[in-house]
């Protein structure tokens, strides 16, 4: 419905900072160290890469800020949850909000769903710019270094879209993945404000403390509890021999490896996430509803 | 020529019992009110004597004890949906601060229903905001120019003024309540109004609620005001007999006393001096002063 | 603030500013006056008793209310109205006027005569 997208463009409007600027920088300043380099000649490759060849190289890189921008992102859209879900608590905002024909429940998952389409999707859009690149600094090193030969674009495309598929299908996993940690931090910025990022991390430490301090050495080291908790923060392609597709000879081929990664996944985890995760959402606009004062 | 007579209408605003603790504290002590529509409304009390709540229930932005209808509707359980017939603007200006005025009137054509963009645009020309201007940037006045814009392009049944010229110097405020009765006014639309400034109001207003310590202490039509109420300008000799009939309020000051008097016939006190019609500020003083008696 | 005095409900106060605009023929017969909505936005008043004003004038005749159109000066309306006002005075004023001078122990005659040679 048309409000709820013209409710997630005002996210956009107001917190494109890190998500639009912070990425434009970043690309930015890699686009200047990369022509620095090139005009000062300053590519000096060791002959110790150990990658077979240019084609390998650009996947290796391709692969490796893929995971870069997945951390960054999943940082920003932490501090995201943490900030927009308060938002409105600040500068008397909230009577403007209430006095508009959407109830709260609308408002906080408008601020749910931009941090899981328009937010990721910008990253994305930095990350294949990042791609072109890495593109650039291969083709450089295999001018430097003609034993890894120049495999043609048609070769380079093909694998970069791969890639990119790879990509796009472990960021929406992840964002579903983490979506109730970022709920967790919202609901709690709801109430809490600015306190909502110590206290995210605090209250489940104060409960594995409590848990340890009451069953005292039964159950696993450091309880059930914060167990469980570490393990649900992993998420990774850790069981894919990843290294071994890379150094491979065959290149990156996204319809073996998307299904393999898919079946890494625990999906009754993940459903359960989601579920907890809207729920926090409703427990964060029934407190939202109650509250007028700032 | 409209006809004067009432009609039976459903009011627009009714409260029966309206009760809102604080904790153990009660602030508002059972509320008995009908607005019917078309009129136009002042509320009028101390800081801390119940305004805001009384308005904060009528909006849906608190619970409260007792019943509440508005435009039939009980408001705590309706707001989203009451939003799109009833506009308030409270207290300080709480437009979002990073958008632009043409993003905000974008994003008021999404969610807002019955939000008009071209009049919206009509009430900016002549004042200093420009579509472009970043609300922040904007002026205390201006913002305030801007919001009164935005609700008065709101085509709603019920519009409600929280001290809506706090803090504006005077031509804001003449042009603000210029603006609302010029443009906005109709018989179909009730205003309520909260102000400290009385006087400013005064004529414009059709009915008055006095509100003290949680309780309505007056609730009538300003006709009914002055045929009910008088004020005197006692002559020295005559203070003795005019204390007689009872007067609600006294003072004396530079060796002159003032009375004003409850229902007691004008014929009666023309003898003790002039007799007029007291203004809301001399009636709300003396009406304050009284004990809890009515 | 106080543009209205306070001795005489505001309707009647509004009603003999319109009164006099007709009197003074500044609007003449036929011509539009303004608006309730105007007075009430220029005077910082309910249009309910702007709008009570101009039925007190209705009444006698002398402002017509055309539907769509607003308030207008009605054909004969200026001489119903110093009609009116002059059956006020005569009723009303005139008689206070002669007592205050009987009181004040003036001749009226004289006063005219006095009045007269000293303009």
């Amino acid at each position: 419905m048309k409000s709820l997208v013209a409710l997630i463009k005002r996210e956009y409007l107001e917190h494109r900072g890190a998500f639009l600027y912070a990425p434009g920088v970043i690309l930015g300043i890699m686009t200047l160290v990369l022509v620095f380099g090139i005009a000062s000649n300053r590519f000096q490759m060791h002959q110790e890469i150990g990658v077979p060849s240019a084609l390998k190289f650009f996947e290796f890189g391709f692969l490796a800020v893929a995971a870069l921008w997945c951390m960054y992102l999943l940082a920003a859209l932490f501090f995201y949850y943490a900030d927009a879900f308060s938002a409105d608590r600040r500068n008397n905002a909230m009577l403007f909000w209430k006095s508009m024909p959407v109830t709260d429940f609308k408002v906080l998952a408008s601020k749910s769903l931009a941090g899981m389409t328009i937010f990721p999707a910008l990253i994305f859009v930095a990350y294949l710019i990042t791609g072109i690149l890495i593109y650039v600094v291969t083709m450089i090193t295999a001018m430097i270094l003609p034993r890894l030969g120049v495999p043609g674009v048609f070769e380079f495309l093909s694998s970069g879209f791969q890639i990119a598929l790879f990509t796009l299908v472990g960021l929406v996993m992840a964002l579903l993945w983490y979506a109730p940690f970022f709920a967790w931090v919202g609901a709690l910025s709801t109430v809490f404000r600015r306190w909502s990022i110590p206290l995210a991390f605090l209250i489940p430490g104060l409960i594995g403390l409590a848990e340890n301090l009451i069953f005292n050495d039964t159950g696993p080291r450091a309880g059930y509890f914060l167990n469980y908790l570490s393990e649900r923060m992993k998420f990774g392609a850790d069981n894919m021999e990843l290294e071994k597709v890379i150094f491979s000879d065959a290149s990156f081929n996204a319809a073996v490896m998307i299904p393999r990664f898919l079946s890494t996944i625990d999906w009754a985890q993940l459903v359960g996430g989601l579920i907890v995760a809207a729920l926090l959402v409703y427990a964060a606009s029934e407190y939202r509803r109650r509250t007028v004062a700032n | 020529m409209n006809d004067l007579a009432q009609t039976t209408a459903a009011p627009i605003v009714s409260a029966r019992g309206l009760r809102k603790h604080f904790g153990r504290t009660e602030i508002l002590h059972g509320l008995d009110f009908d607005i019917p529509a078309g009129r136009i409304y002042g509320l009028v009390g101390h800081n801390g004597a119940g305004k805001t709540t009384t308005l904060n229930a009528l909006l849906g932005l608190t619970s409260y004890e007792g019943t509440v209808r508005v435009l039939g509707e009980d408001p705590y359980q309706k707001r989203a949906s009451l939003m799109k017939n009833v506009a308030f603007i409270s207290d300080v200006a709480s437009l979002p601060r990073f958008l632009r005025v043409r993003e905000l009137f974008a994003l008021l054509t999404n969610i807002h229903p019955n939000f008009d963009q071209a009049k919206a645009r009509g009430f900016l020309e002549g004042t200093d905001v420009k579509m472009e201007a970043r609300i922040k940037n904007l002026s205390k006045g201006m913002i305030a120019q801007l919001h009164l814009a935005v609700v008065m392009a709101i085509d709603a049944k019920l519009l409600v003024l929280d001290e809506p010229t706090l803090g504006l110097d005077i031509t804001y405020r003449k042009r603000f309540y210029r603006r609302l009765l010029e443009d906005y006014m109709t018989e179909e639309r009730t205003l309520l109004i909260t102000t400290h400034q009385v006087d400013e109001i005064e004529f414009m207003l059709s009915d008055i609620m006095f509100i003290r310590d949680g309780e309505l202490i007056l609730h009538m039509q300003m006709e009914t005001v002055s045929s009910k109420f008088s004020q005197v300008l006692v002559r020295p000799d005559q203070v003795a007999a005019a204390t007689a009939l009872g007067p609600i309020y006294s003072e004396t000051r530079f060796g002159q006393t003032a009375m004003v008097f409850d229902g007691v016939d004008r014929d009666r006190l023309a003898q003790f001096g002039d007799v007029t019609t007291p203004t809301l500020s001399d009636l709300f003083v003396a009406l304050m002063q009284r004990g809890p008696a009515k | 603030m106080s543009q209205f005095n306070d001795s005489q409900p505001i309707f009647v106060q509004i009603g003999e500013r319109i009164a006099d605009m007709i009197l003074s023929k500044t609007t003449k017969e036929g011509e539009a006056l303004p608006s309730v909505r105007q007075i009430s936005a220029d005077l910082s008043v309910n249009p309910l008793t702007v709008t009570r004003a101009y039925q007190s004038l209705v009444d006698i005749g002398v402002v017509e209310s055309r539907r769509g159109m607003g308030m207008f000066v009605a054909e004969g309306g200026h001489q119903r109205l110093l009609a009116h006002e002059r059956q006020k005075f005569l009723t009303e004023e005139w008689p206070r006027v002669m007592a205050r001078l009987a009181a004040l122990d003036l001749d009226p005659t004289q006063l005219l005569k006095q009045g007269g040679k000293d303009e």
